[in-house]
């Protein structure tokens, strides 16, 4: 099934739909924002200083406290969604999930009129889908992530973040596409993401090879990515140690998630991908648990 | 060192393709992550002997090479020089003999305690095949070291009636039926006239003792000639007590279950006592001569006698000289009684003739002359000296004759009939005495003139006419009626004693033991020749066992590699 293809996008249609219930939203604009501002909807009150909208001040208040207070709202705004998606050669198994999810969430955003703009993320930042908006972008979008290839050879997130952050000053949604196993780590990617405002989620993707190593003896272990091999005799010790270092790994990405309070879903390959935006949106959206 | 299945060798030869097999096996595999910085925390580099690494694989494959040579040499059964552990041949002696008692047992049941424990002895480590003889060598179970499956073999084999026949044994040994690397193991009790021709290479392993026993060892039953009419009874009774012994013979005719006769007899001791009974009137049929005695063996105690009592064959004379015709046929009509003169042509089933004086469909006929569908081109007498010869020697119709000394004067120039059999034929081809078929009509055809060559007076002129009515009449060959187990049947060997019903109802054949050796229950004269058993297990047990503990020292190495 393509990207492309009708069942996919009535797939996505419906995925739309279950998001505008969740969320609850209008047409335009439909995404929250912690931000207050001109909107219709109340978040809180104020005490008036002086250069404020004094059409803003409750009266009603004024009559019964005698103190001045302006009502605030909530500001609605269009937001910019950030897709970054880890293409290395790492998640050739795990591609076509991360795919169909970049599809369903850049799905949503597009038409909810929000900015959607994707990258390809390996050892450098590719763009895939520059800032845009409206459905009429939605089939570009999908081609772009259809005939997305896996390339690089060790995937750098680091300086992939700081070479996002240059393309693009304005803060937004990131939304990270990948297996989370990068030889250099999560944390500093993470960390400068959040250092320059953006709401950052990840979405985990693992294979069962990731997670499980079932070969002992000898054998030419060898990195996807970098093709780096080393000659090896694996014991079923050496295969339970290196389970054990991949669940720590993964405890490390839900632990520094938590931290920074930064959105975390994590998902089998072999999970369908409605499957798993479902949940998301079921669990409120793309918010930190 | 010698090796006894070195066809095996040819297994080494499977040690390259192994080899090659097992490098392929033991070749790293190329596995891919997506976690190789994970597996460099994990692995520490130097954590195992690099220079072990390295060769360990050449280590493997030199145990397993090795393992799979021994066994390889195992399979070849190798033997060192003066080792006695061959394959063995266990032959159990099934001859009448070994019936005999020997206190509770009898010998045969001893023999068969004897191969049970030879059995048990080899507890598997060697080959063995078990084998019973008698008359014939017969396997009951093939070479195997299967314990129970020999067991059961030797259960299996029984006792028989019939003499023990060691040329057959010999036979055995000496074709090389027993392979090169066995030794034959014989149980018997050693009684038989053949036991001296077995081979030394035979090892003979005894049972019984000496036991004083009486036995009819020969009989017959013929029909009293002289002024006795009825049936005489010829008897040889053997004892090997060493006292006289009195006992009674008992005849009975068995087809009327009537006792005929008890004689009271004096046997003596260590001899043969032939006894000769007239039987007055006693009419033909099967009879058992019975000895009242309670020795070691029974089965010679009795004789099955048969007078057999088959319809003459009816002959008629169709000649104008009928007299030297009619007393030839009057010879056997007196003596065996298989001829019978008839006057009566039409009802005669055979017809003796001259020239072509009958049209009967079974005809014998001297002198021919004229047309006759028995012969073509009948020309002139021969005039020359006739020299016969025989085409045809075996043929019952020139039993007992001597056709080279017959005088052929008178004998005509003519051809035989297609198809004819011709016994005997002139030096230039003329056919002086055949035989000839049609459909329903048969003819044996004697070219001479028996006034001229005065055949008449000859003594092969009943003997001709004699052979010549029973080859037409059937009755070419009389089955035997008294005869000794082991003996020649028309089907088969007769191997129990007893009456023998052949197709012919008129002929039953009385079959006894009428064996002296069988009878003779003396073994004093035959040694055990049998060498020790081997004990212990066998060198291949060894090499096997080895090459087990070094697949499993291989096993373990190559399971460190695996499982740490």
């Amino acid at each position: 099934m393509t990207l492309t293809s009708p069942e996919f996008l009535q797939k996505l249609e419906s995925l739309h739909l279950l998001a505008r219930k969740v969320l609850g939203g209008s047409l335009q604009a439909d995404r929250r924002s912690i931000k207050k501002g001109a909107g219709i909807t109340f978040a809180d009150y104020a005490e008036y200083n002086p250069g404020d909208d004094y059409r803003a001040i409750d009266w009603r208040v004024f009559a019964r406290f005698e103190s001045l207070l302006i009502k605030l709202f909530e500001l609605e705004e269009d937001a910019t969604i950030y897709l970054l998606v880890d293409t290395s050669p790492s998640m050739q198994a795990k591609l076509q999930q991360a795919r169909e999810l970049a599809a369903a969430l850049g799905y949503i955003a597009l038409n909810t009129h929000d900015r959607l703009a994707t990258y390809a993320l390996a050892d450098t930042l590719k763009p895939l889908l520059e800032p845009t908006r409206g459905k009429a972008k939605l089939f570009p979008f999908l081609r772009a992530l259809e005939t997305a290839p896996t390339f690089g050879s060790a995937t750098d997130f680091t300086s992939c973040c700081r070479q996002f952050q240059a393309r693009h000053r304005r803060r937004g949604v990131v939304i990270v596409i990948s297996d989370f196993l990068f030889p250099g780590g999560f944390d500093d990617g993470l960390s400068f993401l959040q250092w320059h405002n953006h709401d950052v989620f990840c979405l985990q993707t693992l294979a069962p090879s990731d997670l499980k190593w079932d070969f002992v003896g000898d054998c030419d272990l060898t990195c996807v990515e970098s093709n780096e091999y080393r000659r090896l005799t694996i014991t079923p010790e050496d295969a339970k140690r290196f389970e054990a270092a991949v669940a720590e790994w993964n405890d490390d990405l839900v632990r520094s998630c938590k931290k920074r309070g930064i959105g975390l879903a994590s998902t089998m390959c072999d999970v369908p991908s409605d499957v798993v935006v479902r949940d998301i949106l079921r669990r409120g959206g793309l918010v930190a648990s | 060192m010698t090796l006894l299945a070195p066809i095996f060798l040819w297994t080494f030869a499977a040690l390259i393709p192994l080899a090659l097999i097992y490098l392929l096996k033991v070749r790293p595999r190329k596995k891919q992550t997506t976690a190789f910085f994970l597996w460099q925390k994990v692995i520490t580099p130097d954590r195992r002997s690099a220079l072990f690494q390295r060769l360990r694989d050449i280590f493997s494959l030199l145990l397993m090479a090795l393992a799979f040579g021994l066994i390889a040499l195992a399979l070849t059964e190798p033997e060192l020089t003066g080792d006695e552990r061959k394959n063995l041949v266990l032959i159990v002696d099934q001859s009448a003999s070994m019936q005999a008692r020997e206190g509770t047992q009898t010998r045969y049941e001893l023999a068969q305690q004897r191969a049970r424990d030879v059995v048990r002895g080899l507890r598997g480590a060697q080959q063995a095949s078990v084998a019973g003889i008698a008359q014939e060598l017969s396997f009951a179970a093939h070479l195997t070291r299967h314990q129970r499956s020999l067991l059961e073999a030797v259960d299996k084999l029984k006792a028989t009636d019939m003499p023990l026949d060691a040329d057959a044994l010999a036979s055995f040994i000496a074709t090389g039926s027993a392979q090169q690397n066995s030794r034959v193991l014989f149980i018997t009790d050693g009684c038989s006239a053949s036991m001296e021709r077995l081979p030394k290479s035979c090892e003979v392993l005894r049972v019984g003792s000496t036991q004083p026993n009486v036995g009819i060892v020969a009989g017959d039953l013929r029909k009293a000639t002289g002024e006795v009419i009825g049936l005489r009874l010829f008897l040889r009774i053997r004892s090997s007590f060493a006292e006289v012994v009195k006992t009674e013979l008992n005849l009975t005719h068995e087809d009327t279950k009537r006792l005929v006769k008890v004689m009271p007899l004096e046997l003596k001791p260590n001899a043969e006592t032939p006894v000769t009974v007239d039987l007055a009137d006693a009419p033909a049929g099967r009879y058992i001569a019975e000895l009242s005695i309670k020795d070691a063996l029974d089965l010679d105690n009795r004789a099955h006698l048969v007078m057999p009592q088959p319809e003459p064959i009816t002959v008629a004379v169709s000649s104008s000289e009928p007299f030297f015709y009619s007393q030839a046929v009057r010879a056997f009509e007196q003596g065996d009684q298989s001829l019978q003169l008839t006057d009566d042509e039409a009802k005669a089933q055979i017809v003796v003739a001259t020239r072509n004086e009958s049209k009967r469909p079974r005809t014998i006929i001297f002198q021919p002359e004229g047309k006759s569908e028995w012969w073509t081109d009948a020309g002139d007498v021969v005039k020359e000296t006739i020299v016969p010869r025989w085409k045809n020697r075996t043929h019952p119709l020139g039993r007992f004759l001597d056709a080279e000394s017959m005088d052929f004067t008178g004998a005509r120039q003519l051809k035989a009939p297609p198809g004819s059999l011709v016994l005997v034929e002139s030096e230039e081809g003329v056919p002086l005495i055949y035989l000839a078929r049609q459909p329903d009509k048969s003819a044996v055809v004697v070219n001479l003139d028996p006034a001229e060559s005065a055949f008449y007076l000859s003594a092969w002129f009943p003997v001709l006419v004699n052979n010549a009515a029973r080859v037409l009449g059937g009755r070419e060959d009389d089955l035997p009626s008294i005869i000794a187990t082991g003996s020649a049947l028309p089907r088969g060997v007769a191997s129990s004693v007893g009456f023998f019903f052949n197709d012919d109802p008129l002929w039953v054949t009385g079959v006894s033991l009428f064996n002296e050796a069988e009878s003779n229950l003396d073994n004093a004269s035959l040694k055990e020749t049998a060498q020790p058993l081997s004990q212990g297990r066998p060198w291949s047990y060894w090499l096997a066992l080895l090459a087990l503990g070094l697949m499993t020292a291989e096993s373990l190495l190559y399971h460190r590699r695996k499982v740490g």
